[in-house]
């Protein structure tokens, strides 16, 4: 039996309960992990790494996802635990590992309160198959293909979110482009101009997008941030490009002040299984998410569906 | 009046309330006479009618042997319509002291000896034969016969020693005017965190000691009503006796499993708001502390499934908010024993607090942000705290109501226009908060709960399986208990004279996944079974499932030659991520990803149609089919054979092993299929 503990046990406890609300979650997690916790972060990667699906805005629960055993391009045939898992699952995993159904077994920290990745070593197809099988989970080979493939074009993202919300403004903050941070801002009489907007609502931070014709757009927070940076491509303010790719290491680095919307953000973590690694830019000291492992033609995709031109990334300028 | 009739007046009176509300048989002269006028008795005296119907049917006995034996009778036909036939009877008592504790007298027995008509004093053994019982027999009769649904009593847990342990039951009832109750309630709202099987009480009498304590300590902060002080700071022992023994009733049906609150079947439904988004005004199920113990936690509404509810959290469902609702409330049978109920008010206030939603709520607190939904009718009254709201533009506010705010609620006479009570948090009792619960009070090893002590100066021993704890309490008098590493098992928190227990379990089991929800392509939250045709990702997983094909693995060798068209070959190396090496991943396998060109060889290899693997440098070649058939035009190709094709393929032979998914292929065509390919390179220019 391997022990659980820290977010691997909240892991467990999540698979085992299926279904709970954010507040329950909270509680949890500190219960576990002590009053320092960041339970937000912690529903963040398990919902990144396809454990969980979080509904963040309307009803504020968390669903468990079904076990999957994916295989990952470039990982000399290991293939990470998805979604759901129990201690049965490592017992299982460790004795067809004693027999031989599986050639190894290998489990990545990531850091203390994140969750540990679980890797399977497979010789074939085959054995994926009958491993999966056999703790349950669902054997896949294509979930990197699957999410890359499914990504839409931003304009497709904010166009979804198109409503007719007119609410007054107040106390609301501007996205800065030039400094990717929100500023406070004055918006007379649900006046809104064109720009992306933050602003509270009971509790929980709210975001528009309002298009240069003043059409507005509830979205979430990222699609806002990367629309408005492409908004502002034609004005004569310096635009970031957030995001930048390193062919050597096969790492997409993305500014976390424009983060990667969620299904971007897992097209990304399914390329290996692994969470971004947050480093500090030696630059302008911003922090920056490292997505290791990302395949070339995924990049591309992503780079391309939120409007980005190619941006290779120097190997040296980040440290941990 | 005969005392039949009487029996059936009173138990309409008092006893057809609303289900599982607590009841009180509360009589005094006033009483008796707001029954005869509502009920139109056109009684003269009407408690000198009941006195009259009780004496005829007593006829001075004091052994009261026939009515005994027709409560005997009446309880082994356990009838839930049929009225008790000493009920009267009962209700006398209370009269009785009603009228001496008015006078300032403790007398108890002449008085009501009297009343009945007795020809000597009622004795105690008489009393314990009759009434004693039939204090309990209705208690029953209420609680199981009725299944609650003529309300819960109140008088159930009278203590067997002590003072007025016999008598006790007719002086709770009439301890306090029905404003003093409000003041209980208010008090005792804090217990409503605690449910069914959460607390025992392990010394009675210090847990009512206990609680007194602790509600004079509650009163001195707030306005009670001047006879509730009395009773918690005056002389008389006797009457604060009794509250304990209420505060102490209401206690343990807070936490009885077997009683009142795990009969409760009834989720609120409360007004949700979210203002962002949706911007609709909906009813949303909460569900009791007693959820845990329902047959599911999933209800069905209008065809739409709402759930699985979860204590004290909304779920919206799609009963619709109009006026008809918001006037009269709501009351939905959605299970087989849950109804969903809305209480109608002319004042809603919606508040954020916890949820992620605006959500009506049924106490309030100055300084909270609300938004307010007020009746037409209502507004005058509230014209000077609504000063201060805006009219909200929300649409589909029912006709009749306006919505106000967000705005924060002024301290003072305004907020008192609300008609809400005053929320404050306070701890009565202690109880287990957070941890990994996955059953009620069950808990995964290395997640125990944390106990929420009862935060004054009054000190409690606390006790960890029967040993003396001696532990800090951190914030909010909150114990922590998960650095004692506790075992699987069973343990225990006794705080004072009150005890928690909970479980700690390995489960071992799979976890049983309903795939109900995922994210759309957008990344929007989504059933999985939308039936747009758009797949939905939950998780790693996809439905519907994508047709890919798969991605061959091939076994690591020493040796590794990519065979394409015939003529083609590339020496492969074995690739692994730079990632996959940092993170300690060990190289098992080769991946020929599909459609990739290698270019460890002279020429690319595209596409490959066999991997040659020699596993040792002296051992023989094993070839893997990559790919089966020939691409269109593929074949056309003029293609001049490498040396390197040449050598690898007279090396390998013509009957090499085959693999296939890394296992040996002995299958006549598997061999064949090399056979063909050796044939086509060496035929190749």
């Amino acid at each position: 039996m391997i022990a659980t503990e820290g977010a691997d046990l909240i892991l467990e406890w999540c698979s085992l309960k299926g279904v709970g609300s954010r507040h329950s979650f909270e509680a949890a997690c500190r219960s576990v992990l002590g009053p320092l916790a960041r339970p937000s972060r912690l529903l963040h990667e398990l919902e990144l790494s396809g454990h969980i699906e979080v509904d963040w805005v309307h009803s504020g629960r968390w669903w468990i996802a079904p076990p999957v055993l994916g295989f990952v391009e470039g990982a000399g045939g290991n293939a990470v635990l998805l979604g759901a898992r129990s201690p049965k699952t490592m017992s299982l995993l460790v004795r067809l590992q004693e027999v031989g159904d599986i050639r190894a077994l290998t489990l990545v920290p990531q850091g203390p309160a994140s969750p540990t990745a679980v890797f399977v070593g497979v010789s074939s197809i085959a054995a994926l198959t009958a491993a999966g099988r056999a703790i349950g989970a669902e054997p896949k080979t294509t979930v990197r293909l699957e999410y890359k493939d499914a990504l839409v074009p931003l304009e497709t993202a904010v166009a979804a979110g198109t409503g007719e919300y007119t609410s007054s403004g107040i106390q609301a903050k501007r996205l800065n482009v030039a400094t990717l941070r929100f500023e406070p801002c004055e918006v007379r009489f649900g006046n809104w101009m064109p720009g992306c907007y933050e602003q509270m609502s009971y509790g929980l931070r709210r975001y528009l997008y309002v298009d240069d014709q003043g059409g507005l757009h509830n979205v979430d927070r990222w699609i806002a941030v990367h629309a408005e940076i492409n908004r502002a491509k034609g004005s004569a303010i310096g635009v970031p490009n957030p995001l930048s790719w390193s062919l050597e290491s096969q790492s997409l680095f993305c500014d976390a002040r424009a983060q990667l919307p969620t299904m971007w953000a897992r097209a990304a973590v399914m390329c290996t299984g692994l969470l971004p690694i947050r480093h500090v830019d030696r630059a302008d000291g911003h922090y920056v998410d490292e997505y290791r492992g990302v395949l070339g033609t995924t990049y591309n995709r992503i780079r391309l569906t939120l409007g980005y031109e190619t941006q290779r990334a120097p190997t040296t300028e980040k440290v941990s | 009046m005969l005392i039949g009739e009487w029996n059936e007046t009173l138990l309409t009176w008092f006893f057809s309330r609303r289900p599982l509300e607590r009841v009180y048989l509360r009589i005094d002269d006033g009483e008796l006479d707001r029954l005869n006028a509502e009920q139109g008795l056109g009684l003269d005296s009407p408690a000198d009618d009941l006195i009259a119907a009780i004496r005829e049917e007593v006829q001075g006995a004091p052994s009261l042997r026939w009515l005994r034996r027709q409560g005997d009778e009446w309880r082994s036909r356990s009838d839930p319509d049929e009225a008790p036939p000493w009920l009267a009877v009962l209700a006398l008592s209370v009269l009785v002291v009603a009228r001496e504790t008015e006078r300032g007298s403790l007398a108890f027995y002449p008085p009501f000896s009297e009343a009945l008509g007795l020809s000597t004093v009622l004795t105690q053994v008489d009393y314990e034969e009759s009434l004693y019982k039939w204090w309990v027999d209705l208690a029953k009769w209420l609680t199981h016969v009725n299944e609650g649904k003529r309300g819960l009593p109140s008088w159930r847990r009278i203590p067997h020693a002590g003072p007025r342990c016999v008598i006790g039951h007719p002086y709770t009832q009439v301890l306090l005017r029905r404003e003093d109750s409000r003041d209980i309630d208010a008090f005792l709202r804090s217990l409503g965190q605690v449910g069914p099987g959460d607390l025992e009480v392990t010394d009675p009498a210090t847990a009512g000691a206990d609680l007194l304590r602790r509600l004079r300590q509650w009163a001195a902060q707030r306005r009670v009503s001047g006879r509730l002080w009395e009773i918690l700071h005056g002389t008389r022992r006797e009457a604060s006796d009794s509250l304990q023994y209420m505060l102490l009733d209401r206690l343990l049906d807070e936490v009885d499993s077997t009683g009142a609150r795990g009969l409760e079947r009834e989720a609120r439904l409360a007004v949700t708001l979210d203002d962002w988004a949706d911007r609709r005004l909906r009813f949303s199920a909460i569900a009791p502390v007693s959820v845990g113990l329902w047959e599911s936690q999933t209800l069905e509404v209008d065809g739409q499934m709402v759930g699985p509810l979860e204590e004290g959290e909304p779920y919206p469902t799609p009963i619709p908010v109009d006026a008809t609702a918001l006037d009269n409330g709501v009351s939905v049978v959605a299970g087989s024993d849950v109804t969903l109920v809305y209480r109608p008010s002319d004042v809603v206030a919606l508040a954020a607090r916890d949820w992620s939603m605006w959500c009506s709520v049924d106490d309030a607190e100055a300084g909270e942000t609300v938004y307010l939904l007020v009746a037409d009718t209502a507004a005058a009254r509230l014209r000077r705290l609504l000063d201060s709201f805006g009219l909200a533009s929300i649409d589909g506010v029912p006709e009749g109501w306006k919505l106000y705010g967000p705005s924060p609620l002024a301290s003072g006479d305004n907020l008192d226009a609300l008609g809400l009570p005053i929320r404050k948090a306070w701890q009565a009792v202690p109880r287990l908060v957070g941890g990994l619960e996955v059953a009620r009070r069950s808990y995964l090893v290395g997640g125990p709960p944390a106990v929420i002590v009862p935060s004054d100066d009054i000190e409690m021993p606390l006790r960890l399986d029967g040993d003396p704890l001696d532990a800090a309490l951190g914030d909010a008098s909150t114990l922590d208990l998960t650095s004692l590493n506790l075992g699987r098992g069973h343990h225990q928190i006794d705080v004072g004279p009150y005890r928690l227990t909970f479980e700690l379990h390995t489960f071992d089991e799979l976890p049983i996944v309903a795939e109900t929800v995922g994210r759309t392509r957008l990344g929007a939250f989504a059933p999985v079974d939308g039936g747009d045709g758009e797949p939905v990702f939950i998780g790693a997983a996809r439905r519907p499932k994508a047709a890919y094909d798969p991605v061959v693995l091939a076994p690591i060798g020493a040796r590794m030659v990519a065979l394409g068209l015939p003529g083609h070959a590339a020496e492969c190396s074995a690739h692994m991520g730079a990632w996959a090496v940092d993170a300690g991943l060990p190289q098992l396998v080769f991946e020929p990803a599909q459609g990739s060109s290698y270019s460890g060889g002279r020429r690319p290899v595209h596409p490959i149609r066999w991997m040659a693997v020699r596993e040792h440098p002296a051992s023989a070649w094993s070839v893997t089919q990559v790919q089966r058939a020939t691409e269109p035009g593929q074949e056309a190709e003029e293609t001049a054979a490498s040396s390197l094709a040449r050598d690898v393929v007279s090396e390998i032979g013509t009957a090499p092993t085959v693999l296939r998914d890394g296992r040996p292929d002995d299958s006549v065509g598997a061999g064949q299929g090399w056979a063909e390919y050796a044939r086509s390179v060496k035929a190749a220019p």
